[in-house]
């Protein structure tokens, strides 16, 4: 084997590949040849590094450069200079917005200080198309010690102490979930690995398939161990193309290996694992609806009890969990409950992994122990807010969740603690909203979702969060009464309480989080027909300050529907009547003369 | 490189433990590079000087022997000039806890018994010293 004096990782995350990661690794091979350098350079396209606002990543080894937002053509500058003379490209350098400092390192840089990777460990660190470098980071290891050293019980005894909790939302004790299918009679059982990630803006469980896809197969199959399974099922959506692709690979080689099929590591133990691939609907992420589709049938959920573990796919015991929950399993297993207890915060031990989006500095996938303040993720790890603009709420829980306002901001996350402020931790979108976002705006982007993503099946569900979803759009148009913000909240209990699953039992809570602490927005929109962010065009104007005009005519020829009155050194006017809204002129006045109104 | 192909299914904790070492050489560089207090560095200048007076085959050199004498600790970085072209190629040792030791002049055969003497054995190789 020849000896390597460089490795350069390139991240090859669904992210890095929209802003070109192939293009600049194909850039590079070049030019490591063209300096006779590629012999003695190993180039991996490895997952997500999570910094995905400023990719593509490159890392280079052993230096342990970061660079940030490289291109094709950065990449004959980083040979020459950096992997042939020494001399590190600092442009290229992450600059913290806030301060402007630059950053070489990244455990030097805030957005990763306040992180701790248990989930997403691997993730930008090994090449998930190449199972050596997996068992090479003690990779099967759990599995192996699981196999040939511990009884089903006492891995499922492991987990319990653990005090894992289910990452996709519901934030079950999975080692109970296991004990539960492990105590069923039966000859046959299932686990099914749920990878139907819906919520809008959230990727947690797609980065950790395509960065490090055999921590979740090999959860599996402890999980399969520790039940009594045989056969495994992994439901993906087919919107993750990435993802299905690296989960395939790395299926075959486990099985190339023997670490998945007949007797594994010599025993009697055999599992092998299937994927089945979904058509993106939401509602398909809810356990039971996932296994009428994995049946053929129609994604509908059906009524609980009885749960999936006593009867589940083919009505048979089946473990569903999450894909984060599995990843932290083989780690659990190798270091002890104890280990894991000994990060997060009481009842939540452990990490969670978050998509950190909107009106932030620090876009990307960040993972941190439970317990951690909400401000802190803004602040620290998030860089703030963009545009020193004003924090108004974040939204957690996607559609199923709800917003934390400013008087919340230092709620500790936890699964408890979130639910108390009106939000829910839920799978881990976290979007961050400033001034500029109308919260009944946001309300009815949610319901929309939920609305459209509804399978139909139960008629609170179906036809109520319609009628939410109208009465919504009635107060955004200026047509609202104050009567209808109780018939929001009427109507949104009575869903809660009356809908099948967990979809129309949580469609409703953007609605309700919203109106109970953004009231006075609410109240704006009804009674004084405005909206205090500019947002709803409904009750938007666009007005032009006379004092402040200097009669230029650039917001006169800007405007598309001409609807802008005046001439040279004659002020000008908006006709209301002929206006849509579309803010070219708010933009292009060099003044500042034209505000909402 | 692709995905050498396995001998035969492991049957064992004990042969996966044998793949883990022998894959684990690959992934070893990026695992000391996060924790970079604790290795040796052996830092080599890579200017047009150094280029010229051989410095990237002295480079590879220490790449090679590091690698055959199985020191896992031991990072091998190029640098910019340090000023004394007539020198080239330089290289500096810096093992944790001790000063930094310079050497010149360092050719392939220099580089091996640098090696074997500094970062084996722990001694000087005073006639290359700077």
């Amino acid at each position: 084997m020849s000896n390597y004096r460089l490795q350069v990782l390139i991240c090859g995350g669904t992210g890095c590949v929209s802003s070109g990661c192939l293009d600049v690794q194909e850039a590079l091979i070049e030019s490591l040849r063209k300096h006779g350098l590629y012999e003695e350079t190993k180039v991996i396209k490895v997952g997500c590094f999570g910094f995905c606002e400023q990719g593509p990543i490159m890392k280079v080894y052993p230096d342990n450069t970061f660079y940030v937002r490289v291109k094709a053509e950065d990449c004959a500058e980083i040979v020459e200079e950096h992997l042939l003379k020494g001399r590190p490209v600092d442009r290229l350098f992450f600059k913290e917005p806030s301060t402007g400092e630059r950053y070489s390192h990244h455990r030097d840089m805030p957005f990763y200080q306040s992180q701790v990777r248990v989930a997403l460990k691997l993730c930008g660190v090994v090449d998930p198309e190449n199972i050596e470098d997996y068992i090479a980071v003690d990779g099967y290891d759990a599995l192996a010690k699981a196999v040939t050293e511990m009884t089903p019980m006492q891995i499922i005894d492991t987990i319990k102490a653990s005090g894992l909790r289910g990452r996709g939302g519901a934030g079950f004790p999975t080692g109970v979930k296991w004990e539960t299918a492990h105590n069923a009679k039966s000859d046959k059982k299932y686990v099914i690995c749920n990878a139907d990630e819906g919520d809008p803006g959230a990727f947690m469980d797609r980065s950790i398939m395509e960065g490090d896809p055999h921590s979740v197969i090999e959860a599996m199959t402890l999980a399969a161990y520790a039940i009594g399974a045989d056969e495994g099922v992994v439901y993906i959506r087919a919107e993750y193309p990435l993802a299905v692709n690296r989960l395939e690979i790395a299926i075959g080689q486990a099985r190339e290996y023997g670490l998945l099929g007949k007797n594994i590591f010599g025993t009697d133990f055999s599992f092998d694992i299937s994927v089945s691939l979904g058509a993106g609907a939401f509602v398909c992420g809810e356990e039971t609806a996932l296994i009428n589709s994995v049946q053929g049938q129609r994604g509908e959920p059906s009524l609980k009890p009885p749960f999936p573990a006593q009867v589940g796919l083919w009505k048979k015991p089946t473990v569903i969990n999450n894909v984060e929950t599995l990843a932290n399993i083989p780690q659990i297993i190798n270091k002890g409950a104890d280990w894991f207890q000994s990060i997060g915060a009481p009842g939540n031990s452990g990490t969670k992994v978050f998509a950190l989006a909107g009106k932030i500095n620090n876009v990307g996938l960040v993972e941190v122990p439970m317990g951690i303040k909400v401000s802190d993720i803004i602040y620290k790890i998030g860089g703030g807010i963009r545009g020193g603009k004003k924090f108004k709420a974040m939204q957690t829980g996607g559609p199923s969740g709800g917003c934390i306002s400013d008087e919340n901001i230092d709620v500790e996350v936890t699964f408890e603690n979130l639910q108390k402020v009106g939000s829910m931790m839920g799978s881990g979108g976290m979007i961050v909203m400033d001034e500029d976002d109308c919260m009944v705006d946001i309300a009815k982007f949610y319901l929309d979702f939920t609305v459209e993503e509804s399978c139909g099946k139960c008629t609170p569900c179906r036809i109520g969060n319609k009628r939410l979803f109208e009465i919504l759009g009635r107060i955004s148009e200026g047509k609202g009464k104050l009567s209808d913000l109780d018939e929001l909240r009427d109507l949104g209990v009575i869903i809660k309480d009356s809908s099948l699953c967990g979809l129309g039992q949580t469609a409703p809570n953007p609605v309700l989080s919203t109106i109970k602490f953004f009231a006075e927005e609410y109240r704006a929109h009804v009674e004084d027909r405005k909206c205090p962010s500019g947002v709803c065009k409904g009750l938007l104007r666009y007005v032009i300050i006379p004092e402040k005009c200097i009669a230029c005519t650039l917001c006169k020829r800007v405007c598309p529907t001409e609807c802008i009155i005046g001439e040279p050194k004659v002020t000008h006017v908006i006709d209301q009547e002929r206006c849509i809204k579309c803010g070219a002129c708010e933009s292009k006045c060099p003044k500042r003369a034209i505000v909402r109104g | 490189m692709g995905m050498t192909k396995p001998a035969k299914k492991i049957a064992s904790r004990e042969e996966l433990a044998k793949l883990k070492k022998e894959f684990h050489a690959v992934t070893l560089m990026r695992e000391i590079s996060e924790n970079p207090e604790n290795r040796t560095e052996v830092v080599v200048s890579m200017e047009t000087c150094g280029i010229k007076a051989g410095a990237r085959d002295t480079m590879l050199a220490f790449v090679d022997e590091v690698a055959a004498n199985g020191l896992e600790q031991v990072s091998v970085l190029a640098a910019s000039c340090a000023g004394n072209c007539d020198a080239e190629p330089v290289i500096e040792i810096k093992m944790p806890g001790r000063s930094p030791v310079r050497y010149k002049n360092v050719d392939v055969a220099t580089a091996k018994e640098i090696v074997k003497e500094h970062l084996v054995l722990g001694n000087i190789v005073e006639r290359a010293k700077m």
